[in-house]
């Protein structure tokens, strides 16, 4: 039986991440954001075809997670997913590799902006989203159907989610439940976002991410792994984690650079004003356990001002975990052929592990888009 | 002055290494299969400059990065960050045997660790990487795969995940080591179980008891010696009364009666250590004993005052019981019970020798006999397993004696639910059993029999030793179902005119295959293995049998089943097929077979015997002839290679010459072997009907025909797959334009996701030549 793990995908500046939870017959699949670019040399597509499971020839995830609707998180949702009624999934959706996803979950920043300001995938998602909310506001019975579950996390005051106070998750709180099932020996504690970062008027969407901690049990051991990811959430969301949250609740054992190793996880000033990381999120750095990991989900880090990533970042995470165990997606394992980042979990925490082979089940939506186009000869 | 730094800081105590007492090979010994795997390492490790030379083996050193749980590993187990392994390659059998994986490091903590082959005392520990045969899965990776697989094991040791005895999975088994195998014992094991779990009742603490043996000596030099155990009591004047009954019952000169012992150590002891060696000398078996809580000394000397006439005994046999924390692999309880002799005097140094425990196990079988008229061919049947030896039976009981068998295994009792053989056979070597079964059957008429047999791997045949016997063979039957057997026999130019007969049963026994080769082995192996899983299309047992394997693999997302292996070995003991399965295929192809070494006129193809299990009852049997194939040169070469069949060509040929001087197109369909680069075009698909042709360009539609390449994906359980398309140049050259070029960047693009290269072939009127692209 395939083993709980964590992937990281490269996706240059932006998140995909997949999350595998077994409970030793079957693996629950969580994808964290999406950012899949036309060219990337990694193909996101195929890699999943491959590993997801089909249910009756269609291929299921369990849970995607929208952290906020920012195009580096959200890109291709459309050509990766299947929207609508799971009824009318046809044929060409199949042929086409579309995914259905059993449950969504989204924090409600994506309901409180206008149109004009979400990339074309968030619109995407929004309408989704809404599709599944009326089936639940009209408590028809499909709406506990896979694909059409949803989840709200945070509170908020918004008119659409007025009425999802039941599949709602608030900071503060651990949630076992995923896909219509209950796990003990799996969990995530949610940080963010509270109710004033998704309803406040101005708030950067960075700063509305959902931000958790992603917890497993291995062989006994309570909590034997934490996983930290916030999405693009800044410094003055982390700092309030800290200062909320004791030292137990914020340990860890792998943490995703937030907002793909950006300086404004240490200070929302730029770093080239020589401003100074913030003690409080040295301080949770400082609470890692053991030798941890860092990965940064982002294009590879060069020596020069940009940002994100930033070099500065690169070197405050680099000096809390060391060299070999800060990884950056766009380098791993070279620059050139950038491979997914994996992990898999012990007692004693996470284990960097190679990526295993992935079988063939993607060989028909392959040959399909090969064929389904024209061939020139002259 | 600056001080120097003293010495003794500086150097880090390193760990003592095996490899530190190996001699270092000369750079020209090594043959060349196994220069190449050390250099392909090379690229990705750090690989030690010096391959040695240990006794059959040349072994590399190789320092292997582990990634551990970040907490560090768990239960503090010595696993280490980087660990210095060696690889072992056999001179002769590489790449047909696997490299051996072992650790280097003398300090490594074996002792704590499951999933470790046996291996003989100071030898560095070998890593057991896989649960099936390690050479079949070795025949379709590659060495980097193996050392991933190694790093895999070291990252699951550091985290506790060998082995989880708490999610059910079961105790593992001692391993005896093949190499000091002498013989074995036989008892039931329920009844000692009970006899143990009975005394502890009476008293939880260390004890032992007396038991009776009935003790067959080998008189050939391949059986192993056998001690039977009848009576376990632990009453003295028992055993006495037993001993003289049983004396009254003896025959035969080479069986003995025997007393000896079995020892247990308290109820409250469980031993968690797996042991890498066993004990060979006297001194040594006391303290392993020791060290599970039986203190042999006390025992031996209680003995000695109470029965010194016990211990007089020149051979001794003793069982010892191990209380194990969860159930054995292989039992029905969590004792385990090793079985020795003591000998005294010690024999060849060693006094102390391990037996491996057999249960008694007996089956009926019919037997009927049948006739054949005489054939002049010499057939070699490799496998002498469940299939192979009906099939050898079949021949032999028709009169087809000019055979040599082949086999290295030796019976068990749980071979005999569905092997031609009976419990009689049993610890014989299978070849030699299966020859002895033969010959016995015209024991009165010719004496010692024209069958031959040989204690050999199939691989081993091709040493020089015996490669006068197989180049002398008409036919080489195969039925080992292995694959790396198969790759061998694909790829060996040793046997250029003998065609080889490859039978197996696939598909949970529904379904028995046998591809036959035809005349200068051709179509060979391979033709008929690509021809077979391409029938699927239309075949729809077979097309039942693909989907079904396919659908257990996508099921199964752990590594015993990724490997496309269609055969099954009959063998292992939770293989659920019954007796009559393989005997209704083993049947059919036996018949067919005949009829092949009747036959002079043998052209190749494939049979297929299907059955229908469900009630009633049906069966068919199908022979399907298959044209030779070809290998179609490469414009450019690359290691890849073409295989089609002339009629193929001749169908593209035709329509250039049809369609000129308008050009045509089409798409080409097939199987693709990475292992060993061959693609095999199996069929080809008409251009769509919205294609357009024109005198210098062609443009390949697409209607329908995605849906028919996915048809044939599905129905072949994607084993034959899109491999590439051809168009027409007809007046033209066979090289590629820029549109062609173009057009084929944009099919490499998807193709490579699956890792299959890409296939233009360009046809003129009179050559077609295919343009292979490798993935990147």
């Amino acid at each position: 039986m395939a083993e709980s793990s964590i992937e990281f995908f490269p996706v240059q500046n932006g998140d995909t991440s997949l999350i595998r939870i077994s409970d030793g017959k079957v693996l629950t699949n969580v994808i964290v954001d999406c950012h899949i670019c036309e060219n990337a040399t990694y193909d996101i597509q195929t890699h999943l075809l491959n590993i997801l499971p089909y249910q009756n020839g269609i291929p299921h995830v369990d849970v995607f997670i929208l952290t906020h609707p920012h195009e580096d998180h959200v890109l291709g949702f459309q050509s990766l997913f299947y929207r609508g009624d799971p009824a009318d999934y046809s044929d060409k959706d199949k042929k086409a590799g579309k995914i259905i996803i059993d449950e969504l979950w989204f924090a409600p920043k994506i309901f409180n902006v206008p149109a004009n300001d979400l990339p074309d995938d968030a619109i995407i998602f929004r309408k989704e989203a809404q599709r599944r909310i009326e089936l639940y506001e009209g408590k028809k019975q499909s709406r506990s159907n896979t694909g059409n579950r949803l989840r709200i996390i945070g509170a908020s005051n918004c008119d659409e989610l007025a009425d999802l106070a039941e599949i709602t998750t608030y900071p503060g709180h651990t949630l076992n439940l995923l896909n219509n099932k209950i796990f003990d020996n799996f969990r995530f504690f949610i940080y963010a976002p509270i109710k004033k970062d998704s309803d406040e008027e101005g708030i950067n969407p960075n700063n509305t991410s959902i931000v958790f901690q992603a917890r497993f049990d291995i062989d006994g051991v309570e909590n034997a792994v934490k996983v930290f990811m916030g999405g693009d959430a800044e410094c003055p969301i982390w700092e309030r984690i800290v200062a909320i949250n004791d030292n137990e609740n914020l340990s860890w054992d792998l943490f995703l650079a937030s907002h793909h190793c950006s300086w404004s996880v240490f200070n929302l000033r730029p770093s080239t004003d020589d401003s100074e990381p913030s003690e409080k999120v040295l301080h949770l750095l400082n609470l890692k356990r053991g030798n941890a990991y860092i990965v940064a989900s982002s294009k590879p880090i060069l020596d020069d001002d940009k940002n994100p990533p930033s070099y500065r970042a690169k070197q405050i995470y680099v000096k809390k975990v060391g060299n070999d165990r800060f990884l950056c997606t766009g380098e791993h394992p070279t620059e050139k052929d950038p491979q997914p980042i994996y992990f898999t979990m012990s007692s004693k925490g996470v284990v960097k592990t190679n990526l295993p082979s992935t079988g063939n089940k993607a060989i028909e939506t392959v040959s399909y888009a090969a064929t389904s186009k024209p061939s020139y000869y002259g | 002055m600056p001080q120097l730094p003293s010495l003794h800081i500086m150097a880090k105590t390193k760990p003592r290494l095996y490899s530190d007492g190996y001699e270092v090979a000369k750079t020209s010994d090594v043959p060349s299969p196994i220069r190449k795997a050390v250099e392909m390492l090379r690229s990705n490790y750090e690989v030690g400059l010096s391959i040695y030379r240990v006794n059959q083996y040349f072994v590399a050193s190789l320092q292997l990065p582990v990634n551990l749980p970040n907490q560090g590993t768990v239960d503090g187990i010595d696993i280490q960050e980087i660990e210095p392994i060696l690889i072992f390659f056999h001179s002769i059998r590489f790449p047909y045997e696997t490299p051996q994986i072992r650790i280097n490091r003398m300090d490594f903590p074996d002792d704590r660790l499951p999933h470790l082959n046996p291996v003989q005392y100071s030898e560095p520990p070998y890593l057991c990487l896989y649960r099936g045969s390690i050479n079949d899965w070795y025949a379709e990776h590659s060495i980097n795969d193996l050392i991933l697989r190694a790093q895999g094991w070291l990252q699951d040791a550091a985290k506790k995940n060998l082995m989880k005895i708490h999610e059910g999975d079961r105790f593992e088994e001692t391993r005896i080591d093949i190499n000091q195998w002498i013989g074995m014992s036989i008892f039931d094991y329920q009844t000692v179980c009970s006899f143990i779990i009975n005394a502890w009742k009476q008293k939880p603490m260390a004890g032992m008891a007396y038991t009776s043996n009935l003790v067959t000596f080998p008189d050939e030099p391949y059986e192993g010696i056998k001690i039977h155990a009848k009576l376990f009591t632990q009453s003295y004047s028992e055993l006495m009364n037993y001993q003289t009954t049983m004396k009254t019952d003896m025959t035969g000169e080479v069986t003995r009666i025997q007393s000896g012992l079995i020892l247990w150590a308290e109820l409250e002891r469980v031993i968690n250590r797996y042991f890498g060696f066993l004990p060979i000398t006297l001194k040594d078996f006391i303290s392993f004993s020791g060290n599970i809580g039986i203190n042999l000394p006390s025992v031996f000397s209680t003995i000695k005052l109470e029965h010194p006439e016990f211990l007089q005994q020149r051979f001794l046999p003793i069982s010892i019981c191990i209380q194990r924390p969860a159930k054995l692999i292989h039992q029905s309880s969590n004792l385990e019970i090793i079985s020795f002799i003591v000998a005294d005097p010690p024999v060849e140094g060693k006094q102390v020798f391990t037996l491996t425990h057999r249960s008694p196990l007996s089956t009926d079988m019919s037997r009927n006999l049948s006739n054949q008229k005489t054939i002049s061919n010499k057939v070699m049947l490799i496998g002498c397993g469940a299939l192979g030896s009906k099939i050898g039976l079949h021949l032999g009981r028709a009169g087809i004696t000019d055979l040599t068998l082949v086999d290295n295994d030796h019976l068990s009792p749980h071979n005999l639910v569905r092997h031609a053989l009976l419990v009689d056979s049993n610890g014989k070597n299978k070849a030699i059993a299966l020859r002895d079964a033969i010959n016995g059957l015209y024991l009165e008429s010719e004496g010692a029999g024209k069958v031959t047999a040989m204690m050999s791997t199939a691989f081993d045949l091709f040493s020089d030793s015996n490669v006068k016997v197989i180049k002398n063979q008409n036919f080489i039957i195969d039925a080992t179902a292995s694959s790396s057997v198969f790759s061998f026999l694909s790829e060996t130019n040793l046997l250029p005119s003998s065609p080889v007969i490859r039978c197996e049963i696939a598909n949970e026994g529904n379904i028995g295959i046998m591809l036959v080769e035809g005349r200068g082995r051709s179509p060979k192996l391979d033709d008929l293995e690509a021809t077979l899983y391409d029938m699927a299309v239309e075949n729809r047992i077979l097309e039942n049998w693909l989907r079904n394997f396919n659908q257990k693999k996508d099921d199964d997302t752990e590594s015993e089943l990724e490997d496309i292996t269609v055969g099954l070995g009959c063998s292992s003991p939770t293989m659920k097929i019954s007796d009559d399965f393989v005997s209704y295929h083993a049947s059919a192809l036996s018949i067919e077979i005949r009829n092949i070494l009747s036959n002079p006129d043998n052209h190749g193809g494939i049979l297929i015997s299907a059955i229908n299990k469900f009630s009633p009852f049906t069966a068919t049997t199908n022979y399907f002839p298959v044209e030779k194939f070809k290998t179609l040169p490469l414009h450019q070469p690359n290691g890849w290679s073409i295989r089609i069949r002339p009629s193929s060509i001749q169908e593209i040929l035709d329509k250039t010459r049809n369609t000129s001087p308008i050009e045509t197109g089409g798409i080409l369909i097939g199987t693709v072997n990475h292992q060993r680069k061959i693609i095999h075009i199996t069929r080809l698909i008409d251009a769509p009907s919205d294609s357009e042709g024109y005198p210098f360009s062609f443009k390949r539609g697409v209607r329908d025909l995605p849906e028919k390449v996915v048809e044939i994906e599905e129905k072949t359980g994607r084993l034959v797959t899109y491999v590439g398309e051809w168009h027409s140049h007809p007046n033209g050259s066979v090289s590629m334009s820029k549109l062609d070029l173009d057009t084929m960047h944009q099919l490499k693009k998807q193709l490579d996701k699956i890792n299959i290269p890409t296939i233009i072939m360009v046809a003129t009127q009179t050559d077609c030549i295919p343009h292979l692209f490798p993935c990147r």
